[in-house]
C-alpha cells in the first residue's frame, strides 16, 4: 500500500467502525423518552414518518394522538406528508 | 486486485438489479418502515417497504434528534462503496436512465450546479426543518422522487387533494426533472439530490473503487463520453460525482476493484 494510501485506508476502517458502532449503540442503549416511557431510536423512526411523534412546546417528545390532540394515530397506515 | 465484474457483464447486471430495486423495495406487504436503505425511494409511497434516509433526516431535524441508526447506514454504505447504489440499485436513478433513453444525445452542465445539492442538503434537509419544524417547504414536500411516488399515487387514490397550490408546485418540480433527465444524463443525481451529496464525500476512500492501469490508456477520451455523469474518469478517478456505473470500464483501462 503507498503512503498516500494509507491513511485514506484508516480513515476507511473509522468509517465503517464508527457507522456500525452508531447503529449498535442506538439499538442497544438509545431511547428516547416520550410521555414518561423509553422508546428506542427505530420506533421514532417509524412513528416520524407519519408524523405521530412532535416536540411540544415545552420540547419534550409527544404523541398529539395520545393526548388527543392529533388527527392520526401512532403507526397509522396512512404517512404522505403531502 | 483486479476487475470485479467486466464492463459488458456490468451493463446487463445493472439493468437486471435496478429493475429488482425497484421491485424489492416496492413491497406492500413487507412492511420495515423504522429502518432506512441508502437509496431514494420515498417512504410515503403506497408501497414502500424502508424508509427514505433523506426522510428520516428531515424528520429527525424536525424533532431535533440525531438519527444514529440512518448515519450508521449511509456511513457504512458510503465506506463500502461511495456512489454504487446511485446506479445498481436507487429505483429514481433508474427511471431517470429510462428517460434519458428518448434523446441519446448528452448536453454538458456547468460542472458547478453540482454544488446545489450540497446546499439543499444543508438547507432543505437539515436548517429549513430544524428552525421550522412545521414548515410546508423541507425537501420531502418538494421531492420530485416524493411527488412521483407518493404525492400522485396518493391523489389518484383520493386519499389528498391534487387542487393544491404545493400539488402544482411539486409536480412542476417533476416535470422539470424529468426533462432535466431527458436532456442531461442523471441530471437530478448531479444537481440536487442530497443523498447523492452525503454518499459522494465517500467516493475517494470507499472499500469499493475504481482503479485504473495508465499503461492501457492512450488519451483518446473514450472513457469520458461513455460516462454518463459526465467526468473524465481517467483525470477524476473515483470523483464525487462518480456513480460506479462502470461504463467507463468497456474501455479496458479502468477497473472497478477493492481497496
Amino acid at each position: 500500500m503507498s503512503s498516500k494510501n494509507r491513511p485514506r485506508f484508516l480513515l476507511l476502517i473509522v468509517a465503517i467502525l464508527l457507522s456500525a458502532g452508531l447503529i449498535l449503540w442506538s439499538a442497544l442503549r438509545v431511547r428516547y423518552p416520550v410521555q414518561g416511557k423509553p422508546i428506542s431510536e427505530a420506533t421514532i423512526t417509524e412513528l416520524s414518518l407519519t408524523h405521530s411523534v412532535q416536540r411540544a412546546p415545552n420540547g419534550r417528545l409527544t404523541i398529539p394522538a395520545a393526548t388527543g390532540e392529533g388527527k392520526r394515530g401512532a403507526g397509522a397506515a396512512e404517512p404522505c406528508p403531502t | 486486485m483486479g476487475s470485479i465484474i467486466k464492463a459488458t457483464k456490468a451493463t446487463r447486471l445493472r439493468t437486471i438489479t435496478q429493475v429488482a430495486g425497484l421491485a424489492l423495495f416496492n413491497l406492500h406487504f413487507l412492511r420495515l418502515r423504522s429502518v432506512c436503505v441508502p437509496i431514494l425511494n420515498c417512504h410515503s409511497c403506497p408501497l414502500a417497504v424502508f424508509a427514505c434516509p433523506i426522510g428520516v433526516l428531515v424528520n429527525f431535524s424536525a424533532l431535533r434528534l440525531v438519527p444514529l441508526i440512518t448515519l450508521g447506514v449511509l456511513g457504512l454504505a458510503g465506506a463500502l462503496g461511495g456512489r454504487l447504489v446511485c446506479a445498481w440499485i436507487c429505483p429514481f436513478g433508474v427511471l431517470q436512465d429510462w428517460a434519458h433513453k428518448i434523446r441519446k444525445k448528452r448536453a454538458n452542465l456547468w460542472p458547478r450546479v453540482a454544488y446545489l445539492k450540497y446546499a439543499l442538503l444543508l438547507g432543505l434537509v437539515l436548517a429549513v426543518p430544524f428552525l421550522l419544524p412545521k414548515s410546508n417547504y423541507t425537501f420531502c414536500n418538494l421531492c420530485p422522487a416524493g411527488t412521483l411516488e407518493s404525492a400522485i399515487p396518493w391523489a389518484i387514490l383520493g386519499v389528498s387533494s391534487p387542487w393544491r397550490l404545493q400539488f402544482a408546485l411539486r409536480v412542476g418540480i417533476l416535470v422539470g426533472t424529468v426533462v432535466l433527465a431527458v436532456v442531461v444524463s442523471r441530471g437530478f443525481c448531479r444537481v440536487a439530490c442530497p443523498l447523492g451529496a452525503i454518499l459522494g464525500v465517500f467516493n475517494k476512500l470507499s472499500l469499493l473503487r475504481m482503479r485504473l492501469t495508465k499503461e492501457d490508456c492512450n488519451s483518446c477520451g473514450a472513457c469520458a463520453r461513455r460516462c454518463p455523469v459526465g467526468i473524465d474518469p481517467v483525470r477524476q478517478i473515483n470523483h464525487a460525482e462518480c456513480i460506479r456505473c462502470l461504463e467507463c470500464t468497456t474501455t479496458g483501462h479502468l477497473k472497478l476493484g477493492v481497496r
